[in-house]
């Protein structure tokens, strides 16, 4: 650069000297000529007015000449005229000169180096010249004969003086450009020099973090490889890109064959499209990883179970750029899992056939004690075996509710009082219309050991609302409510507003089988206990713990 | 005017003798008492009764609402329905065969008596 402009410089400055040379030369040529010129017609005019002189008109011209010579320095520092004859083959120089103070400088030999424009002049030519002048000095002249006087003229300047404002200018510029080489030197120093410096400390820096990163991809390798999960590297197309040794394991397939296929050839058809729909929603940014249970289909063809995790791995400005899974063989754990689902399946379905079977064994029990009541003519037996079956229907109901519901172990309680009702109702013979039933047990379910006591007693009671309270042919209600109360607790009450039992009466105290079931079964199976109002028709009050409470009602 | 036949379709034989007291105390001559769809088709052709009571689940290929399809097909002959099952999804089921009725157990023999009282008695087993 500072080579360049350097060139630059030198070239203009030496375009200016040229144009400078130039018109110095034509100044010189000027000035010579018109000087000439000026002398010739003061010649001229001295010859036909001067011819009194004492040395002639020549010497009159002269004369005035160098008067007038005497009161002009010359121009510039170095410029000049001289004005010269030839005399016996010397140049004799007529006017006084400005760089030899002398009244005339020594004559110059004519055959010498010395005074070229001069000797040029007085052989008539005319021109410019770059020469000696009679002092040996280079000079630029212009030179011109004067015809009147067989004199020449010479006007001059030294060389040295029209080169040295350029020679100035070049050692300007030259000193110019190596200032600012140098300049630009120290700069580059300045600049350079925390740069290099932070250039080596960032390149050590580099350099520890490439052992780092080296040491992370060893320490990366050897988990990868040594896994015990499978670990794939996928591109986003779903090509496998590295895969590790326990991997090809769980596949069957070698790291070479598995590099060749996408993870969509080997997943099992219908477990591809959630793998898709999760790969699109993370590719989206929707969700950062997702985990996923699902089949691979092995080289022979077999299946395994993996569970799957997935998660993008995206560069620096956030672009997916590839995945990473981790899968883990759970073929036996899901094996072990579909078993004890289709266990628990069989299991249930045996349940629910043990249900049904119990079912229908009560309900043979009960068209047998049917069937033999039927030859009975006796009144109170046949009351009995009517009893009997109801009691055995009451426990039948649990086992048909519990074959035909969803839930085997547990009794939604209102269902269960709806039906018996109705059954009781009918087998009672009341007229819908003039008992109004009313059963609120909702949210109340009860596992099959509190059920059949449960079960019993509501029926027992029920029944003796149904045959005695509303004896007298009246209207009326009876109500069967179910409702948790504290303490995980269950209160039933079953009440009527008929006839109402006779104060006499000590439930307690009875002879009559189904007042002594119900308080048999509440206080020594339920391990609850039994209240009775008599205010208003009839209204007992049970409370028990269950023996298996509700985990969902409690939860 | 002779008593109108039924035929019982119920395997559990007590359950079906006990049927068949009931329905004999109602004036009902049972013709028979079979534990099959495949029997009980037989037992049609044969019989000729006037109705079929059929338990909806019976032994067999087929259940009872296949099997009162096949006999209301090839015979003509109507069925009424006894079932431990809800009533709304049978209806559903059986809407096609128009049964006389379903009978939910435990069987409440005043309705069954006269539901069939209502539809054998009258003689117009075939327009209901």
């Amino acid at each position: 650069m500072a080579i360049g402009s350097l060139l630059v410089a030198a070239t203009t400055i030496w375009m200016l000297y040229g144009a400078a040379f130039e018109e110095e030369r034509l100044r010189l040529v000027e000035t010579a000529q018109s000087q000439a010129r000026l002398i010739e017609a003061i010649a001229r005019y001295d010859r036909f007015h001067y011819t009194d002189h004492p040395g002639g008109w020549r010497a009159a011209t002269l004369s005035q000449i160098n008067e007038a010579h005497q009161a002009y320095e010359g121009f510039g520092r170095t410029g000049e005229f001289t004005l010269a004859r030839l005399e016996a083959e010397s140049i004799v120089f007529v006017l006084g000169h400005r760089h030899q103070k002398v009244e005339h400088p020594e004559p110059v030999p004519f055959d010498s180096e010395l005074a070229e424009p001069m000797r040029r002049a007085l052989l008539g030519q005319s021109g410019t010249v770059v020469g000696l002048d009679y002092r040996g000095e280079r000079v630029v002249a212009a030179y011109e004969p004067v015809a009147e006087l067989d004199l020449g003229i010479v006007a001059k300047i030294d060389l040295a003086e029209v080169q040295a404002p350029f020679k100035k200018a070049g050692l300007a510029a030259a000193g110019f450009a190596v200032l600012v080489v140098f300049a630009g030197a120290i700069l580059f120093v300045r600049v350079s020099s925390p740069l290099v410096t932070a250039l080596e400390r960032r390149s050590r820096d580099l350099e520890s973090t490439l052992v780092a990163l080296r040491g992370s991809e060893e320490l990366f390798r050897t988990t990868f490889e040594l896994a015990g999960a499978g670990i794939v590297q996928v591109s986003l197309s779903g090509r496998f890109t590295r895969v590790n040794k326990r991997f090809c394991e769980i596949v069957g397939y070698t790291e070479g064959e598995l590099l060749e296929l996408r993870f969509q050839d080997i997943t099992h058809p219908d477990d591809l499209e959630e793998d898709l729909a999760n790969v699109s929603r993370i590719i989206d940014g929707e969700i950062n990883s997702y985990s996923l249970e699902k089949r691979y289909v092995c080289k022979d063809n077999s299946l395994v179970w993996v569970s799957l995790t997935v998660s993008l791995v995206r560069d620096g400005p956030g672009d997916p750029r590839y995945f990473i899974a981790v899968a883990e063989d759970t073929t036996e754990r899901k094996n072990a899992e579909l078993a004890v689902k289709s266990s628990l399946a069989e299991k249930e379905v045996l349940l629910r056939e043990i249900h049904h079977r119990v079912k229908n064994n009560m309900q043979v029990i009960s068209s047998l004690l049917n069937l033999q009541a039927k030859n009975i003519e006796d009144a109170r037996l046949s009351k009995m075996f009517r009893e009997s079956q109801s009691r055995v229907r009451a426990m039948a109901l649990i086992h048909e509710i519990l074959y035909q519901s969803g839930n085997l172990g547990r009794i939604d309680l209102g269902e269960y009082v709806s039906k018996l009702a109705t059954g009781l109702v009918r087998m009672y013979g009341t007229e819908p219309d003039r008992i109004n039933l009313n059963i609120g047990a909702q949210d109340v379910t009860l596992g099959i050991d509190d059920t059949v006591p449960c079960g019993l007693v509501i029926n027992e009671l029920l029944s003796n609302s149904l045959k005695y309270a509303f004896r007298d042919g009246r209207m009326g209600e009876i109500g069967i409510d179910a409702a948790p109360v504290k303490n995980g607790k269950i209160m039933l009450v079953v009440h009527d507003d008929g006839v109402g039992i006779p104060a006499e009466v000590d439930i307690r105290n009875t002879e009559t089988m189904g007042m002594r079931l119900v308080i048999g079964l509440v206080e020594s199976q339920l391990g609850g206990q039994v209240d009775l109002d008599r205010d208003h028709g009839t209204r007992f009050t049970i409370t028990f713990s269950p023996t298996e409470p509700d985990m969902a009602l409690k939860g | 005017m002779t008593r109108p036949t039924i035929l019982v379709v119920e395997d559990e034989f007590i359950v079906a003798f006990e049927l068949k007291v009931a329905l004999e105390g109602m004036g009902f001559t049972v013709c028979g008492m079979v534990s099959s769809g495949e029997d009980a088709i037989d037992c049609v052709e044969r019989e000729k009764p006037d109705c079929v009571l059929m338990d909806v689940s019976i032994r067999g290929e087929m259940d009872g609402i296949e099997a009162a399809r096949h006999i209301r097909a090839r015979f003509g002959t109507r069925t009424a329905f006894i079932s431990g099952y809800p009533v709304e999804e049978l209806m559903e089921r059986a809407a096609d065969v128009r049964p006389i009725g379903i009978f939910v157990k435990p069987l409440e023999y005043r309705e069954l008596e006269i539901a069939l009282g209502t539809v054998l008695l009258s003689g117009d087993a075939d327009l209901n």
